[in-house]
């Protein structure tokens, strides 16, 4: 590679937020923490401001402190499903970087529900998923919600991370037929409520995904 | 008539002026004892001429390559430096043979198994042949690929060397040079025999502390030393002109050359030890200068020769290494080898040529000789001509001549022909002026001779040699056989030979406080160049880093701030190398 000149750009910074709580409920608070750091080591800490988004519409900002951490408080989102997002718009040293997105929950609050997660059959035990000949086999999420109304949602969780769409109840149950990844999975469904009923979140169900196996 | 020590069986030809040499040398190795010298040595400073201050050398090897692992630490480069190596006795009927048995020899402190002919190694400037062969004297020559000119007789010749030998015979190295188109088989061991067409040589003679020894040679008046003291001083001087050797003893009968001893030094005391010589060539007189061993000085002259009938314009110096008298089956006489240093000249240079070898013919000799093989090729008297082939020939276009090199015998002073690629047939008299007879067999002993070939009719690639002769009585004899193209090597660069630098970045652009690792590639004419190269911001200096093996470099910073950073990399030169500066 030639040499002259040698270009040295800011440096290279990478951004990751977190919430304080999710599921949460509508009018709860909730304050989500942006984390900023350099990639490379002896550069120092980012400066500068944080922009909290929730898709394409900005939540709002905030100063990176002395550790490189900003922090938004909000608790005017709505019942539903938010793609937050925290944006670094970088200093004279660092380059922007944002984070990846995840999913905030937002349950709606009133009489008690209850959700329940059955994955292929009802057992909690992990489960193993094979390959059947020429057929990549799908996780059958079995959601029974009581409690709820007709095209009330659903959201299937692990952790922050949303599997698959957001489907409506039909006679107080759902179904996700979802790809997974090999490996193992917490997940839990979420019920985010209506006008009269509240959101409920059910057990967490451990699966395992086995390995595709190498082709013979 | 002198018995070789070991078979008993073929004569040693030895020039009547040798004689009394020869008895008194062959007496003490048939009793020395040997245990190999090993040779780790520390150099002295690089090239100079203490005789001729403010001389630039034109050549310039001091050993140091490659850097990083000490001086004097690895074999010596194949571009710049050649070795030569002959035995005392020939089989005169079919060229040189060697014991073919394998053997255990030291080499930069490692034990390696050699297989003849491949046993010479070489370490730190310093030549050692493994071979004992047939109980005769094998001697080592090296010698820098570089000629000289010394059409004008004038330049200064300097070299350290030590005496890593052992016993009560002491070291006699030997500085030579001739014209002869190289390699060539070539050793004062055997001058009526094996002596190049012209040269000139130098032999240095240490005299041990106990006066009188065998051997030990008879000692100058050096009244600054006491008797107990070994020193060292020029002991004789051998001018060849057209195959005729013309030699001058401190001890015997001096020939037409004078060589009078003004002085000595102070004798090596082993391995490391270095005695530094220099030899001031003048249009006819050669002064020769030393320098006590392990001293930098005085530089004092210890011999005037004068009365040279010298014929050379094209120096090669021949530095007479190692030399081997030894049976495997019989008693272990010993190796004698030199460790040199610091080699250089100073003058004009010339070209150097390119050789190109017939590998030894390597067949057994036969009944009597269990285990020796044949090197060379006979030429049945009437029979077919000899076919040899010549492999892998080049820069043809280069070159200013060409020469067929080879050692020659025959019974009677006949004319040989030889032809290249069945081109025409070009007539070579017997060059020596005399046959001669002894124990009743004419004979006219064996030469390495040069002729010329037409560059016209050498081609690219694998060339066809033949030989013939219309005589039906000889036994006559082709060995080591070379086609030389005189001139087609270019210039060995041993000294300031130029450098190029250039650096690389690993990451461009790259982001504050990435880890970038800038490489430079430092190339110089004539080797790898060592030492450290400095790489620079502008003008602020990053870091600096040795070459490795390669002449590469590295640097790795993550410190550079945001911004263009104009980067380079400084070489700074050694005694071989000048420096340079590159992206």
């Amino acid at each position: 590679m030639s040499t002259n000149p040698q270009v040295v750009n800011q440096a290279v910074s990478t951004t990751a937020v977190i919430t304080s709580a999710n599921p949460s409920v509508s009018g709860q608070s909730v304050t989500f923490t942006a984390t900023v750091a350099a990639v490379a080591l002896g550069v120092g800490t980012p400066t500068g401001t944080v922009t909290f988004k929730d898709g394409a519409n900005t939540l709002g900002t905030a100063s990176l402190n002395g550790s490189g951490q900003a922090s938004f408080a909000t608790s005017s989102l709505t019942v539903g499903t938010h793609n937050i997002t925290a944006a670094y718009g970088g200093d004279t040293i660092f380059l922007l970087s944002a984070s990846p997105s995840f999913t905030q929950v937002v349950m709606a609050t009133g009489n008690a529900t209850n959700t329940t997660l059955m994955v292929n059959g009802g057992s909690n035990d992990p489960i193993y998923f094979g390959f059947a000949k020429g057929v990549r086999q799908k996780a059958g999420f079995v959601v029974n919600v009581t409690g709820s109304t007709d095209g009330d949602s659903v959201v299937l969780m692990e952790g922050s991370r949303q599997i698959g769409p957001v489907l409506n109840l039909n006679s107080g149950q759902t179904i996700f037929n979802t790809q997974l990844s090999a490996g193992q999975h917490s997940v839990r469904a979420i019920y985010l409520g209506n006008n009269t009923a509240a959101g409920s979140v059910s057990s967490i169900v451990a699966v395992t995904r086995s390995p595709r196996p190498k082709p013979r | 008539m002198l018995k070789k020590p070991g078979t008993g069986s073929q004569d040693w030809r030895i020039p009547r002026t040798w004689l009394g040499a020869w008895i008194g040398f062959i007496i003490i190795l048939a009793s020395v004892l040997a245990a190999t010298a090993g040779a780790q040595t520390s150099a002295p400073s690089g090239c100079t001429f203490l005789s001729a201050p403010g001389a630039v050398p034109a050549f310039c090897d001091t050993f140091d390559q490659p850097a990083g692992t000490g001086n004097r630490s690895g074999d010596l480069n194949g571009a710049v430096w050649g070795v030569s190596r002959l035995l005392g006795g020939v089989n005169t009927g079919q060229g040189q043979y060697y014991d073919v048995s394998p053997t255990i020899m030291e080499k930069c402190g490692q034990s390696v198994q050699v297989q003849p002919p491949n046993d010479v190694t070489i370490c730190n400037g310093q030549l050692v042949e493994a071979q004992n062969d047939q109980g005769g004297v094998t001697s080592l020559a090296m010698y820098p690929k570089q000629p000289f000119d010394i059409a004008g007789r004038t330049g200064t010749i300097a070299f350290d060397v030590s005496d890593d030998s052992h016993g009560s015979h002491r070291a006699w190295p030997e500085f030579w040079y001739t014209d002869k188109p190289m390699p060539a088989p070539f050793t004062h061991f055997s001058s009526l025999q094996e002596v190049p067409k012209d040269g000139f040589g130098v032999r240095f003679a240490a005299f041990c502390p106990a006066f009188g020894d065998p051997g030990c040679g008879i000692r100058p008046a050096c009244p600054e030393y006491p008797i107990s003291v070994s020193v060292i001083s020029v002991d004789s001087a051998v001018v060849i002109n057209n195959y005729v050797s013309n030699d001058s003893f401190t001890d015997v009968t001096a020939g037409p050359i004078s060589v009078k001893v003004v002085g000595c030094v102070k004798a090596s005391s082993g391995p490391g030890d270095m005695n530094h010589f220099e030899l001031r060539v003048s249009q006819n007189e050669i002064d020769v200068y030393g320098v006590d061993a392990g001293a930098t000085g005085p530089l004092k002259k210890i011999a005037v020769i004068t009365n040279m009938a010298l014929t050379l314009t094209r120096g090669l110096i021949w530095l007479e290494d190692v030399h081997y008298n030894g049976n495997k089956e019989g008693p272990d006489q010993g190796t004698h080898t030199f460790t040199w240093d610091n080699v250089a000249f100073d003058g004009p240079v010339l070209a150097r040529d390119l050789a190109f070898d017939v590998p030894d013919r390597l067949t057994p000799v036969g009944a009597g000789y269990p285990g020796l093989l044949n090197l060379g090729w006979p030429i049945s008297p009437g029979g077919p001509p000899l076919t040899l082939t010549v492999p892998g020939v080049y820069n043809i276009a280069q070159a200013a001549g060409a020469v067929l090199t080879f050692n020659y015998s025959t019974d009677n002073a006949i004319t040989l022909s030889y032809h290249v690629n069945k081109g025409v047939w070009h007539d070579q008299p017997w060059p020596f002026p005399a046959c001669f007879t002894q124990n009743g067999n004419v004979s006219c002993g064996a030469k390495t001779i040069a002729v010329p070939v037409p560059l016209s009719e050498v081609q690219p690639g694998a060339n066809t040699i033949q030989f013939k002769t219309a005589d039906s009585t000889n036994n006559i004899a082709i060995a080591n056989l070379d086609l030389i193209l005189i001139g087609a090597g270019g210039v060995v660069c041993t000294l300031n030979c130029p450098t190029t630098t250039t650096v690389t970045s690993s990451k461009n652009p790259s982001n504050l406080g990435d880890a970038v690792t800038f490489t430079a590639t430092v190339s110089g004419s004539g080797g790898i160049p060592t030492g450290n190269v400095t790489f620079n911001d502008s003008t602020t200096v990053l870091g600096t880093a040795a070459l490795n093996g390669s002449g590469v470099a590295t640097f790795t910073t993550s410190s550079l701030a945001i911004g263009n950073h104009t980067i380079t990399a400084q070489y700074a030169g050694n005694t071989n190398f000048t420096a340079s500066t590159g992206p």
